[in-house]
């Protein structure tokens, strides 16, 4: 036992009496190790930030987006029964549309239809612009958002489209820091809305909004859709009884038009997500008579495809690491061949003196444990650190988990164990003599 | 004594049980080393042989004290016996003074001493030295000689491997060899005697 403990003590010493090369064998192994866990940072910062979004738009949902062509707004607003207009008129998205692909595609589950209305809530001496927008009950389901207060929107809100609404947590802290919202009213543009609900804070990176096209939820305030055809004209004309003809299938309204700024559709089974959207595709255009006046987006193949082209990524990230890994093993070869003349006299010296292999054996392990250790540590500290200077600088989600420090801490000991075993195990194998005689030749050549 | 490739390093090597004879057999102590296994050749290294080379073969790293005291850590003696044995034999070569000097801060003969005492200190029967003095000048030589003369009558065995007359001529015995066979085997009590 005390001899293996002096045989540390020699490995300590030898390690720091050759500092500069015991830095620069463990050169190698920090910059492996550092760059095995920045990458695994990156890759699996992706992969979360993909799954973050994946949470964030719901499953199996398609998302249909309603623009409005400029030219043809104006022409609406001149004259709204214009329609022997050259071009083609098309009634945007509606509610109509709605009901229509609720009757066609087979294996629906829910239909979203959003509108938007830009405008300012004032209530208390207190303003803001913010956003109304109309909605269904399923618009929170499909889009995973909870209430912290209150109830969703009764059936007998939607069909009389009644001024009620639910708002976003930053709503509820601007305008009702210390009271209780539920029952409270606030004036959106003209309109006073009953609070019955707020939602719960919805947590998500302003990239992941930004990326997949989603407003932060958390600032708006939601109403039923019907109220919002109701009681915010500008953006159809409407009666109270063409909202009862929305529920009523086949209603013939003309004059409600650009009624929705999008329509999420949310199929059962997601093998029929791709076809589910060509049909929707040809339904709208021909009910919107072949003027493509919105955008269908699934968004879940759209991550699909980013996710491949992550792994790809991911993979080439993995070679470049072991790459280096690797370069940084045969960089303490190199070192480790330099010294080997002087590693192998030191050996013939003790072995001379009564060290038999073992104790040859237990120097150097040792002294390659305590520098692949050190490096290691040294390795993760500045793995870490570059993950986190790359996440704030190259604004790249990295997230550093225990395993893959764990990983490559054993790869570069591994590495390093077999790069620094090399000059012992071969000046072990042969016979002291020989180390020694290897020595003395090499003076008589120096001198 | 003999010329370059007569065979005494050879020689040198299989007394010290750094080589295994690829033939034949050699009892020290009446033991039969020649089949030993490795383990216990390292004990023999350590117990029963020191070792002085020409290129003194001390560790850079270490000091005097440190150097001398090595020996001693392979037989499993505690650090501060360890100490105070090395420290005493350094006393012998006279070297106390430098006790805490590293080798390349010593004179060739001074770390010709140290590697003396660290032969020394686990006090063997048999001394190898393999051209003692190859490396220092006439006057060092002699002081080195001079060392190996008191731990001769202390009553350790020196075998002593030489190219030069004037060092051959300190030993009782002279084996002459050429070819890697031994040419000559004299005694020499004459010589010691006129000397004396």
């Amino acid at each position: 036992m005390q001899r293996i403990l002096f045989n540390f003590y020699i490995a300590m010493e030898a390690v720091f009496a050759n500092r500069l090369r015991a830095l620069l064998t463990a050169l190698g192994i920090i910059f492996g190790v550092a760059a095995v866990i920045a990458m695994l940072a990156i890759g699996y910062g992706a992969k979360q930030s993909i799954l973050e979004q994946m949470k964030l738009i719901g499953t199996n949902n398609i998302a249909i987006k309603a623009f409005v062509p400029e030219e043809e707004e104006a022409a609406s607003s001149s004259s709204t029964g214009n329609k022997s207009n050259k071009k083609p008129w098309s009634p945007g998205l509606t509610m109509e549309d709605v009901a229509a692909i609720e009757r066609v595609i087979p294996n629906l589950e829910k239909t979203s239809p959003e509108m938007e209305i830009s405008t300012s809530a004032i209530r208390a001496g207190k303003l803001q612009s913010l956003k109304c927008v109309g909605v269904t009950n399923a618009f929170f389901e499909l889009n995973n958002l909870e209430l912290s207060q209150g109830n969703f929107f009764s059936d007998w809100h939607i069909r009389n489209g009644r001024p009620v609404c639910i708002i976003g947590k930053s709503v509820q802290i601007k305008f009702f820091p210390e009271e209780n919202p539920i029952g409270q009213t606030i004036k959106c543009g003209n309109t006073w809305l009953t609070i019955v609900g707020v939602m719960e804070r919805r947590v998500a990176s302003s990239k992941s909004l930004e990326q997949l096209g989603i407003r932060d939820y958390n600032s708006d305030i939601y109403l039923p859709v019907s109220t919002a055809l109701l009681r915010f004209k500008n953006r159809a004309k409407i009666t109270r009884a063409d909202i009862g003809n929305q529920f009523n299938e086949g209603s013939n309204t003309n004059d409600n038009y650009h009624q929705l700024d999008r329509l999420v559709i949310r199929i059962k089974d997601s093998e029929y997500l791709q076809a589910s959207s060509d049909v929707v595709a040809r339904l709208l255009k021909r009910r919107h008579r072949e003027l493509v006046d919105y955008e269908i987006q699934v968004p879940e193949l759209l991550l699909q495809q980013q996710q491949k082209t992550q792994e790809t990524f991911n993979f080439v990230l993995a070679v470049i690491a072991g790459i280096s890994l690797l370069v940084g093993g045969i960089g303490i070869m190199n070192i480790m061949l330099a010294s080997v003349l002087e590693r192998i006299k030191e050996i013939g010296i003790r072995r001379s003196l009564g060290a038999n292999k073992k104790d040859i054996i237990y120097q150097f392990l040792f002294e390659a444990v305590f520098i692949s250790l050190i490096g290691g540590l040294i390795g993760v500290v500045l793995g870490v650190v570059s993950a986190k200077t790359i996440a704030s600088y190259a604004d790249i989600p990295t997230v550093v988990t225990a395993w893959s420090i764990l990983l490559s801490f054993w790869c570069s000991s591994l590495s390093r164990f077999n790069f620094w075993n090399f000059p012992c195990s071969k000046s072990c194998k042969s016979r002291p003599d020989q180390s020694l005689a290897h020595r003395l030749r090499m003076d008589s050549i120096s001198s | 004594m003999g010329p370059s490739g007569s065979g005494k390093s050879t020689l040198m090597n299989l007394l010290g049980c750094l080589d295994t004879p690829t033939s034949g057999k050699y009892f020290l102590s009446n033991i039969d080393v020649s089949l030993m296994p490795d383990d216990d050749l390292a004990k023999v290294r350590n117990e029963e042989i020191g070792f002085v080379f020409q290129s003194f073969n001390l560790l850079p790293r270490m000091s005097a004290l440190e150097n001398v005291s090595l020996p001693l850590v392979y037989s499993g003696i505690t650090k501060s016996k360890r100490l105070a044995k090395a420290r005493d034999v350094l006393a012998q070569v006279g070297l106390s003074d430098r006790a805490q000097h590293r080798p390349n801060e010593l004179s060739g003969g001074q770390r010709q001493r140290v590697a003396i005492a660290r032969a020394l200190v686990n006090e063997p029967s048999i001394i190898l030295a393999d051209e003692p003095t190859g490396n220092l000048d006439t006057k060092t030589s002699n002081e080195i000689m001079q060392i190996f003369e008191t731990i001769y009558d202390a009553g350790n065995t020196i075998i002593l491997v030489t190219h030069e007359q004037d060092i051959a001529a300190h030993a009782h015995r002279l084996i002459n060899m050429r070819d890697g066979v031994i040419a000559s085997d004299i005694q020499n009590e004459s010589i010691v005697r006129i000397q004396q």
